[in-house]
């Protein structure tokens, strides 16, 4: 528990929403982006992102800002509600002067902030939802997407799963739309690579209402070779407390999609799953490159380790700076062009913002799981670049209805 | 076999925690007639307490002597709860409370925010319990075992309680006749007292017994409240056994479900409260509900008259002032008086059924976002007109009020209201399940106003008028011979039915009817946002709209629109701030103390205390016969 | 003999092992005003409950001008021209006087479900007469919560009469009311049998009542009949009196 850097996050939040951000010796009025999140909702997620774009931001007018202006973000609470984040878009977009938009971890709010982005043809950059339809089946030119989608990297895993011998998964995924995607991608991708894997069993838990013991005798009858986890929060903590103590893990291959990411492993402690093949992020591991840097730089800051979700909110900040240096305009008709083929160097290295789909090429970090000093982390992992996971351009174009 | 025997367990292990909170809340029910809508907060706060005495006491000793600690504390702060925010309104119309229960849920949600932090918490495991027996060849948890042998300890004492204790023989007394209770010269404050410190305690004890199952989360509190719900109305609201067997059930059929259907995790449970109550509307061992016990209390409400001369040239300034905001107000004043006009309409239509028929629905959002529903699915995959879509949503939520209406009112009072809530919540399980058509969490997306809508000017004039016309409608018919024929029914059902009235039909048609403008109201929202997700049908909106209503005040004509404009202006401001849950629970419980007429009702009393308008006749209780 | 009003037969009730009506038989000529008394507990309620069809008979039937009406909801029965009035008043709290009339009026002619026209200025005037039949239009406006549990039986009786009722079901009429009022009322109550036609079955404690205005009384104990006849004809029943004071003289 990181109480003290907790509170003084808090006070600097406090500060920021009474002042703003204090302007470091800039001429003009500054750049605003609207971010809409799920501060409250998704605390444990939404903290961590909000200092990552905080750091950024600092950096970046300390720099000089963007096109001679300071750069700052209007952070507003959605609940968590879609009807909530499209009322607050409009208030940011035309009473509060922001040129475009960003936010929301939850896919169903970015979606909804997307057709409203499309309609109204106000930028959008959503920055963590996941879901495919984002970018493809409701994609539309004005969203962009940063984050690595629930394709890419359901398709990492099945890529390593290819490479086993084990032929029978089973597959435990939360009921709703991320559960669905996530399990769809990767028995496609899977079978692709493999076809005569078999899926021996599918559960399908309520979100957040997982009953772990049940859950865990429903695999073990199918007795499967592999298991594909997509369950997180504290589903995952059940699930994998209830699967070690059942032992259920022992000598099958599992492989947990986000499961490596310090936001899902840090509350296991001690009792993450060890062994497991996940996507994640393994910012203790860094040397001498741009992501130790930024890790470093994350803790000297906030005095706590980063997570997930602070690189993707100094990354969201950077491309967003990126895109408006490159328009030159905080016109949303520059910016939406901008960002179109953007280029970008974020920590995790360059990334593009594919003229094709909108998604950038951000990719993921795969590894195995292991225990080191009590906590669970990532060892033997690899970055995977987001590009090399994508369907080809004819399949992407089929899946981009609207254009 | 062994398969079977051990998935027995499994649900006989949740079954434990989950009967605790379950009676917990049925115990409260049968007593205060509370419907505790917090009671998964203290459920939550059983779980962080529990971790943080775990924290500091060592060892299997420290590690129940934790639970035990986690149950005392969280039925001390239930007490406490219960003096400081529900004393004060005890005589207000029966479920008001439950508005003040809806504040503490904000509050302590926010509290355990601040102090906890927002980070999962993984319980630690039971000293000595961490491994597995082999039954039959099956693996069982130990700490699964030792909950199975605790729960029947936990139900035998609460057996004993009740059955072989005076402080049992009033509990008993109150939930058969409260009346009786105060007749008999008990101190009926520190029996409710009393009762609240125990159910919130096994709340408590529920959350930190689960600890080694999980942890704690800031999320659980409105994850675990349905479950309870159901458990509680299958039961038998205020029958302890009830909860035991149903707890027992539902575990037991999850668990079976995970296995067999595993696709129906969401759906099953509803499902099974609907067949239940269906068959059994009172619950398994619940008792049939006295006529009129869940009806109006505290002061009578008054005859209703049209708006004076005074009040209509206000109310018509006041709505040319509204119209002409687009002349004056910016964009966004245009957006949020949209969404707050549609908001008004919803809770209007709830007022009504409310106000005028005396039904209390928990579930409204399901023909609010059922509207929203039809409007958008008909767009997706019929290209439908926005006009036409505007008029199939309150058709085809309509039709669901009344296909729902039918079911429902079999049951009166408390378990009316819970058929409600499970048929809400079956509706969004399906619109959330079945994803290949209503696009599931994903919603349905794109749904834009047609293009002469398509200004939010425009838009807003649209909204005004199905809005402030459907709020005026609903005014109108409480004016009309149905209005007067609803409050007949509801003020005296005996004699409705002995002059004629056809109680039912009017009951069933005056659900329709509010149905039909939140359809209305859900179809607006739609074309206003450009989708629509499942959270429209969740029991959370459900819960907006009646807290809304209480605030706004039941016994008044207004109270639903001039409710529902205060608390989506409050939120809108509010959310801005950091601790905004906080503050607007706390803001919900002052007016829930200060104003237990509602805000209308509140501000009526003070204009009349100042002389600013005549008293109606001094209203007094009716007299009872001297037999 | 001409069709009784109303006719009972063999009617019963039981709840469990208790027969809390058992095979009571009865009939009301047009215009009478029949009593039935009886201890507490002896059935009357229940058997009020049955004829207005909120309680269904375990065995046995209701004519109403010779048409069976056992399985009749009570709507249907207080369409075809019965009213009552309950033995706790029920009226509508939240309404005004004259309003808890028109209510009575508006379902009288249909209209219980429309939603276009103003309840408040519908059969007025017609309201007004019946208040002032019960002595209460001076009170036509006052909230009906607040009035005086005299007021309030008036009130009931009014609404009884709103669809000129051809019998009338009165469960204790009078219970909780000043004597000076239950006079009054009782009188009222046989003036609009003399001047109407009405049939009158009630139900009674106060002994003065009964044996004043009614044409005949019937005697219930324990579910069953155990007498009937003119008012010299009950005061003599030796069955009465032993139910009654145990054996010694019914005082009247």
């Amino acid at each position: 528990m990181h109480r003290k850097s907790f509170l003084t996050g808090l006070a600097a939040c406090a500060g920021l929403a009474l002042t703003g951000l204090p302007a470091i010796a800039q001429e003009g009025e500054p750049i605003k982006i609207g971010e809409i999140n799920h501060y409250k909702r998704m605390a444990a997620f939404a903290e961590p992102y909000k200092k990552g774009i905080d750091m950024a931001v600092e950096e970046i007018n300390e720099a000089g800002g963007v096109m001679g202006r300071p750069l700052e973000f209007v952070y507003r609470d959605d609940q968590g509600e879609p009807g909530e984040a499209i009322k607050i878009a409009e208030e940011l977009m035309t009473r509060e002067g922001t040129v475009m938009l960003t936010g929301s971890i939850l896919s169903n709010v970015g979606l909804a902030i997307a057709s409203l982005a499309g309609n109204r043809e106000w930028v959008y950059l959503a920055a963590e939802p996941l879901a495919d339809a984002v970018t493809w089946e409701q994609g539309n030119p004005w969203t962009f997407r940063l984050r690595a989608s629930t394709y890419m990297q359901a398709a990492m895993l099945a890529e390593a799963a290819a490479e086993t011998d084990a032929t029978t998964y089973a597959t435990i995924a939360p009921n709703y739309a991320y559960g669905k995607d996530a399990v769809a991608a990767f028995k496609e991708v899977l079978t692709e690579l493999k076809p005569d894997v078999e899926f021996v069993a599918e559960q399908w838990p309520a979100l957040f209402g997982i009953d772990a013991g049940a859950e865990v005798q429903a695999i073990e009858r199918a007795k499967p070779d592999a298991i594909y986890n997509v369950t997180f929060g504290p589903d995952l903590a059940k699930f994998v407390r209830e699967g070690n103590t059942r032992g259920l893990f022992e000598d099958r291959e599992v492989y947990g999609l986000l499961s490596g990411e310090p936001e899902y492993m840090e509350p296991l402690g001690g009792e993450a799953p060890e062994g497991w093949t996940v996507t994640g992020y393994p910012w203790y591991d860094f040397e001498g490159d741009a992501n130790a840097e930024f890790v470093t730089a994350y803790q000297e800051r906030w005095d706590e380790t980063p997570k997930i979700g602070s690189l993707v909110g100094y990354a969201t900040a950077q491309s967003i700076a990126a895109a408006l240096e490159k328009a030159g305009s905080t016109e949303s008709d520059a910016i939406r062009q901008a960002f179109e083929g953007l280029e970008v160097a974020t920590p995790a290295g360059e990334i593009v913002y594919r003229e094709i789909d909108n998604q950038s090429t951000l990719g993921a970090w795969v590894g195995t799981t292991a225990l080191e000093d009590g906590q669970g982390v990532m060892v033997d992992w690899d970055y995977k670049d987001g590009a090399d996971y994508l369907p080809d351009d004819d399949a992407v174009r089929e899946l981009r209805p609207s254009e | 076999m062994g398969l079977i025997l051990a998935q027995l367990l499994t649900g006989l292990a949740n079954a434990g925690a989950l009967f605790m909170v379950a009676s917990g809340l049925s115990l409260i029910f049968g007593v205060t007639r509370i419907v505790n809508f917090a009671h998964g907060s203290f459920y939550m706060l059983g779980a962080y307490v529990g971790y943080s005495f775990m924290q500091v006491l060592p060892g299997a000793v420290g590690f129940w002597g934790a639970i035990l600690l986690a149950g005392l504390a969280v039925g001390l702060i239930g007490a406490l709860v219960e003096i400081l925010v529900l004393r004060p309104v005890y005589s207000a119309p029966e479920l008001f409370q439950l508005v003040a229960t809806f504040g503490v849920i904000l509050v302590v949600q926010d509290l355990a925010l601040m102090i906890w932090g927002p980070t999962d918490l993984l319980g630690p495991r039971a000293p000595g319990l961490g491994s597995i027996v082999r039954i039959m060849g099956e693996p069982v948890p130990q700490y699964d075992l030792a909950l199975i042998a605790i729960t029947p300890f936990v139900a035998l004492g609460l057996w004993y309680l009740i059955t072989r204790t005076r402080v049992g023989v009033l509990v008993r007394a109150a939930t058969q006749d409260r009346e009786m209770v105060g007749a008999l010269g008990v101190n009926q404050r520190w029996l409710f007292t009393g009762t609240f410190f125990l159910g919130c305690a096994l709340a408590g004890l529920g959350g930190a017994l689960q600890l080694p199952k999980g942890g704690a989360d800031l999320l659980m509190d409105f994850t675990i409240l349905a479950q309870v719900f159901v458990v509680v109305v299958i039961g038998g609201m205020g029958s302890l056994p009830g909860a035991l067997l149903a707890s027992i059930l539902i575990s037991v059929l999850n668990v079976f479900g995970v296995t067999f259907l595993p696709q129906s995790t969401l759906v099953l449970m509803y499902l099974v409260m609907v067949a239940v109550l269906m068959w059994r509307p009172f619950g398994l061992l619940g008792r049939e509900e006295v006529a009129g016990e869940l009806g109006q209390v505290g002061e009578p409400e008054e005859p209703i008259a049209p708006a004076g001369r005074a009040v209509q040239a206000l109310t018509a300034l006041g709505l040319a002032a509204l119209a002409s905001l687009p002349l004056w107000g910016g964009n966004f004043a245009i957006v949020l008086a949209t969404d707050i006009l549609i908001f008004c309409l919803f809770a209007a239509s709830l007022h009504f059924l409310l106000g005028q028929g005396g039904l209390v629905s928990f579930g409204h959002a399901a023909f609010f976002g059922g509207g929203a529903y039809v409007a958008a699915l008909s767009v997706k995959y019929a290209d439908t007109p926005m006009e036409l879509a505007l008029l199939l949503a309150p058709l085809g939520a309509g039709i669901a009020a009344i296909a729902i209406g039918y079911v429902a009112l079999r049951a009166t009072g408390v378990y009316f209201a819970m058929l409600t809530l499970a048929f809400g919540q079956l509706l969004w399980s399906l619109v959330f399940q079945w994803g290949e058509v209503t696009g599931g969490d994903d919603g349905i997306v794109g749904v834009w106003p047609a293009s002469w809508a398509s200004g939010n000017g425009v838009f807003f004039y649209l909204a005004f008028t199905f809005s402030v016309g459907g709020i005026l409608l609903l005014r109108h018919a409480a004016h009309a011979p149905f209005g007067y024929a609803l409050r007949a029914a509801r003020d005296a059902h005996a004699r409705a039915e002995a002059t004629g009235l056809a109680t039912h039909r009017l009951q069933w048609a005056a659900f329709a009817f509010a149905g039909m403008l939140a359809g209305l109201a859900g179809g607006l929202f739609v074309f206003s946002k450009g989708s629509v997700f499942p959270n429209e049908l969740e029991i959370a909106r459900s819960f907006d709209a009646l807290i809304v209503v209480f605030l706004g005040g039941v016994k008044t004509l207004s109270g639903g629109w001039v409710g529902g404009a205060v608390f989506k202006g409050l939120e809108d401001t509010l959310t801005r701030f950091e601790y905004w849950r906080l503050a607007l629970g706390l803001t919900i419980i002052a007016v829930v103390i200060l104003a237990p007429e509602g805000i209308v009702g509140g501000l009526r009393k003070l204009a009349r205390r100042l002389g600013l308008v005549r008293a109606a006749d001094a209203p007094a209780r009716q007299k009872e016969p001297a037999e | 003999m001409m069709t009784p009003i109303l006719e009972a037969r063999h009617l019963s009730r039981h709840f469990g092992a208790i027969r809390a009506v058992d095979d009571v038989s009865f009939a009301l000529a047009p215009g009478e005003l029949l009593a039935i008394i009886g201890p507490n507990g002896a059935g009357k309620s229940t058997c009020f409950n049955m004829l207005m069809g909120q309680l269904r008979p375990t065995h046995g039937t209701v004519h109403l001008d010779g048409t069976d009406i056992t399985h009749w909801p009570t709507r249907r029965i207080w369409r075809a021209g019965v009213g009552r009035t309950f033995q706790i008043t029920a009226t509508y709290p939240s309404m005004r006087v004259i309003e808890n009339v028109q209510m009575a009026l508006l379902s009288h002619h249909g209209r219980a479900f429309s939603i276009i026209p103003r309840a408040r200025g519908l059969y007025r005037d017609d309201a007004m007469v019946l208040l002032e039949t019960v002595g209460m239009a001076d009170q036509a406006g006052r909230h009906a919560a607040i009035l005086a549990y005299g007021d309030l039986k008036r009130l009931e009786l009014a609404i009884a009469l709103a669809h000129d009722p051809k019998l009338l079901l009165m469960d204790e009429p009078t219970a909780g009311m000043a004597p000076r009022e239950r006079t009054d009322l009782m009188r009222l109550v046989a003036g609009i049998v003399r001047d109407r036609g009405t049939a009158v079955l009630f139900t009674e404690h106060d002994m003065d009542v009964v044996f004043t205005h009614a044409h005949r009384i019937m005697v219930l104990n324990r579910g069953q009949l155990i007498a009937e006849g003119d008012a010299d004809a009950i005061r003599a029943d030796p069955r009465v009196q032993e139910v009654y004071l145990g054996g010694g003289t019914l005082a009247l």
